[in-house]
């Protein structure tokens, strides 16, 4: 179940929170709605999440007996990677050796179950937290329907207690329904405005891809992906508070960075930190030498890669991050850091426009048509198609609003409409904002309703 | 009480009533389905998706969320009214609608297609189309005239032409190269035809954008043409083509009406002037749907748009109109040239059993024994409105 859908917004949302707010059993019912909220997705894929819970709860209980046990630790691991290969990767790795196999259908979200069960078990292996008695805490850590399908990546260490004592206040609400609304507004409204150009352009045969077209095209999917990505990020941190929850943010204004490293500070840092504390320290991080820290630092990019999809273009997309990371660490990041300001942020939205030239491709052949058509090198684009065709005036307008976003520093956090002003000019802001926030929120929910409007056109024509 | 800690009461309460009013608005919809107020609107031209039955085995219950969200997507409370606010927004801010299959030119016009502008380059503008389409079509058109030849004195093919082929000037202008650089599909069709059945087919783009006329043949906001278009179609053919007189006059009159589109962008009221036919015709006695055919009423109220005039002219003969949706603006116009004229919509003929549709052409054909019959269709439908034909032959 998506969060931009009706069933979700007009339906379990609301019946959720109302369960939350009138229910004495507030755990149970969040529990019961997430696991739900998972089954909608296909039920036969619930198995997959309750097998994460119970493997990792149980080993969380043996690990806590025998902390410094390697062997069990290691099982654990290997047992958190076993589904996400078979689920993810096994078809991939079998076309490598030849073999034509159907690829199973993955389950939601099972990347996710698979770190946040090693960040649990590692976690405990290490002494930072103990595990979880209760088994009912630890599904609902797993299961928390927020988070279930795209993140912020919860480690248990953050949540550990909260759980148990969730407390909800006017201004929580207030902050949590904001910031819900922001999120849908960023999903809705704008990245799904300009998924459609990005779709029809990375869809176009070679012959109709001019240079104008593609860089549009990348440029529409730039903004898409982050506002699709970070929008569903902030609604989820946004239904957490309205749980009586904190989740981690994820994203820090990601195309504001001025070098591919600081980029990766602020795009899915939950991602990020996890693969820098579960993956680049315990290789040895930047302890062992260049070439050692560069081997690190590569792996770890090319794992980040793999992650977003078992595909050449992925694993590709992960090596050309790790080496521009690379690039910056070997000398480059300090000939970047004297450089002008807008060169360095230059630099950096061509990086990433590049890079999602790749990322987003279907193929290395689509991604060939892209990269060649970007660099105006595409000789085939007999008859490219016309920029008015993608242009419309709902996506000019996102494309603006997009990259204004995108680029300003705008206030975060629960005092977003604090400030040292006076009080009638406060409340005159709040009064604005509130009022901006709640016509978001209509337009959005008018958006959603629209797409469910699928008029039958009789004729072809 | 010192006036900052006032405005920290203030902001309090504001804070709280914002609260109280986004999650007013939240559960409006909740509150509305029910309440009994959830939205369907019938133009969408569709059968509204079911209720979610008990599953009754794995299959079923895999598929169960999926049936369940189409039908809450179909019902949920307030549906019409946020589809119709987004449609408005969106037309008043930006000028566009939410649906891909409408178009709108810089002048207004409106211009359809399925599927964006992609089909309406090609099956309008004839550009870009596969290779075998056009034989395939014509083909069909042959097909189609040996098989009435064999039933019916004399037959004849009216191509509509579509808004793009008539006013491509008024396309979105990065469209225009697009189909200017393409042939109407109906030119290359009637290009392929052999020379007798090509006489017999009429593709009247200059008579409905003649200098003269008293609006356009297809008014900006519509995809069908009205009176104007219909009815100078029809005289090119009767009286140019075919040589036939008119017998009498049909009265018309200019009225504002909805657009023919107005499924697609619900809440919007857009329309244009078009030139109507009056509906009492002195000397023809008009008869609208099924029951105009009581010896086929079944089947007549399958096809729903039907049609019958008949006006006290000795000697003028039968015509049979077998069309698509345009056929509909046509008729009356034609009974100015015959004793009595069927007309009969074909677009829903795939929903009649093979019985149902041997009937109907036994009755149309050789029942009612028409001496002329005009195939009407629009352009750009070809492809699907000569199949449903050929069937009702076979």
């Amino acid at each position: 179940m998506s969060f931009a859908s009706i069933g979700f917004l007009v339906w379990f949302l609301p019946l959720v929170l109302l369960a939350q707010w009138l229910l004495p059993w507030r755990n149970a019912t969040l529990l019961l709605a997430s696991l739900a909220f998972y089954a909608w997705g296909d039920p036969a894929h619930l198995p997959v999440l309750l097998f994460y819970i119970v493997l990792n709860w149980g080993l969380g209980r043996l690990l806590g007996r025998q902390p410094g046990c390697r062997r069990l630790l290691l099982l654990g691991l290997g047992l958190n990677l076993l589904p996400l290969f078979w689920f993810k990767y096994a078809g991939f790795l079998a076309g490598l050796v030849g073999f034509a196999v159907v690829p199973p259908q993955l389950p939601l979200g099972v990347s996710f179950f698979a770190f946040q069960g090693i960040s649990y078990l590692v976690d405990i292996h290490r002494g930072l937290v103990l595990p979880q008695r209760r088994l009912w805490v630890f599904a609902l850590y797993k299961a928390l329907f927020p988070l279930l399908i795209a993140g912020p990546i919860l480690r248990y260490r953050d949540i550990e207690g909260r759980l148990e004592r969730r407390r909800t206040s006017l201004l929580r609400w207030r902050h949590g329904m904001t910031l819900f609304v922001l999120g849908l507004g960023q999903k809705v409204l704008l990245a799904n405005t300009l998924a459609v150009p990005a779709d029809q352009i990375f869809a176009l045969p070679a012959a109709q891809l001019g240079l104008a077209t593609a860089w549009l095209g990348v440029v529409c999917y730039h903004l898409q992906l982050l506002f699709d990505f970070s929008g569903y990020s902030t609604m989820a941190i946004g239904i957490g508070h309205m749980l009586g929850l904190r989740f981690p943010a994820n994203f820090d204004r990601p195309y504001l960075a001025q070098s591919v490293t600081e980029f990766w500070r602020r795009w899915h840092m939950t991602l990020s930190a996890w693969f820098r504390d579960y993956v680049y320290i315990p290789l040895g991080g930047n302890r062992h030498g260049a070439w050692r820290t560069a081997g690190n630092l590569l792996l770890v990019y090319i794992l980040c890669g793999l992650w977003h999809g078992a595909a050449w273009t992925f694993l590709l997309w992960g090596m050309f991050q790790g080496a521009l990371m690379l690039l910056e660490r070997l000398g480059f990041g300090a000939v970047l850091a004297r450089a002008w300001r807008p060169l360095r942020h230059l630099y950096l939205l061509l990086s990433l426009l590049v890079g999602w030239g790749l990322f987003r491709s279907e193929s290395l052949a689509t991604t060939w048509s892209m990269w060649s058509a970007m660099a105006g090198l595409n000789q085939g684009a007999a008859e490219p198609a016309p920029l008015g065709a993608f242009l419309s005036a709902p996506v000019m307008t996102a494309l603006l609003v997009g990259a204004l976003l995108a680029t300003q520093r705008l206030p975060r956090g629960p005092g977003w409409v604090s400030g040292k002003a006076g009080g009638a000019l406060l409340l005159w802001r709040d009064a604005g904002a509130y009022a901006a926030v709640l016509l978001v929120f209509v337009a959005s929910l008018a958006r959603v309703a629209s797409g469910t409007h699928n008029p039958f056109i009789y004729w072809r024509f | 009480m010192p006036p900052r800690r006032d405005a920290s009461r203030a902001r309090r309460w504001l804070q709280a009533g914002f609260v109280g009013v986004l999650a007013l608005l939240a559960l409006l919809p909740l509150l509305a389905q029910l309440a009994g107020f959830n939205g369907w609107r019938a133009g969408e031209n569709r059968a509204q998706a079911p209720m979610p039955a008990v599953p009754r085995d794995a299959a079923g219950l895999r598929a169960w969320p999926r049936v369940a969200d189409a039908a809450v997507n179909d019902r949920f409370g307030l549906r019409t009214q946020l589809v119709s606010l987004h449609d408005q927004a969106l037309f008043r801010l930006f000028g566009a609608f939410a649906v891909p299959q409408v178009l709108a030119g810089p002048g207004g016009r409106l211009f359809v297609s399925s599927d964006g502008a992609k089909s309406l380059i090609r099956y309008a503008c004839g550009r870009g189309l596969p290779v075998e389409t056009v034989p395939d079509l014509a083909g069909q058109v042959e097909a189609l005239f040996r098989g009435l030849q064999q039933r019916v004195p004399r037959a004849d093919l009216l191509l509509a032409p579509s808004a793009p082929v008539l006013y491509p000037a008024e396309l979105p202008a990065w469209l225009r190269r697009d189909c200017a650089a393409g042939t109407p599909i109906a030119r290359q069709v009637m290009d392929r035809l052999p020379a007798e059945w090509r006489e017999r087919s009429f593709f009247p783009v200059a008579p409905l954008v003649a200098p003269g006329l008293p609006g356009p043949a297809i008014p900006r906001r519509f995809m069908h043409w009205d009176g104007v278009g219909a009815g100078r179609a029809v005289a090119a053919w009767a009286e140019e083509r075919r040589h036939l007189q008119r017998r009498l006059e049909v009265p018309a009159a200019w009225q504002w009406r909805p657009s023919d589109l107005s499924g697609f962008f619900p809440g919007l009221r857009l329309g244009s002037m078009a030139l109507e036919p009056a509906a009492e015709v002195p000397g023809v006695e008009p008869c609208l749907g099924w029951p105009c055919f009581p010896g086929f009423a079944d089947i007549a109220s399958v096809l729903v748009d039907v049609r019958r005039f008949r006006a006290a002219q000795p000697g003028a003969g039968r015509l049979l109109v077998l069309s698509d949706s345009f056929g509909a603006a046509a008729a009356p116009w034609l009974a100015r040239y015959y004793g009595e004229v069927w007309q009969f919509t074909l677009n829903h003929a795939e929903q009649l059993s093979p019985g149902q549709r041997s009937r109907l052409a036994q009755a149309l054909l050789e029942g009612y024994r028409p001496d002329q019959v005009l195939v009407l269709m629009m352009d750009a439908s070809m492809t699907l409105t000569l199949p449903r034909l050929l069937g009702l032959l076979e």
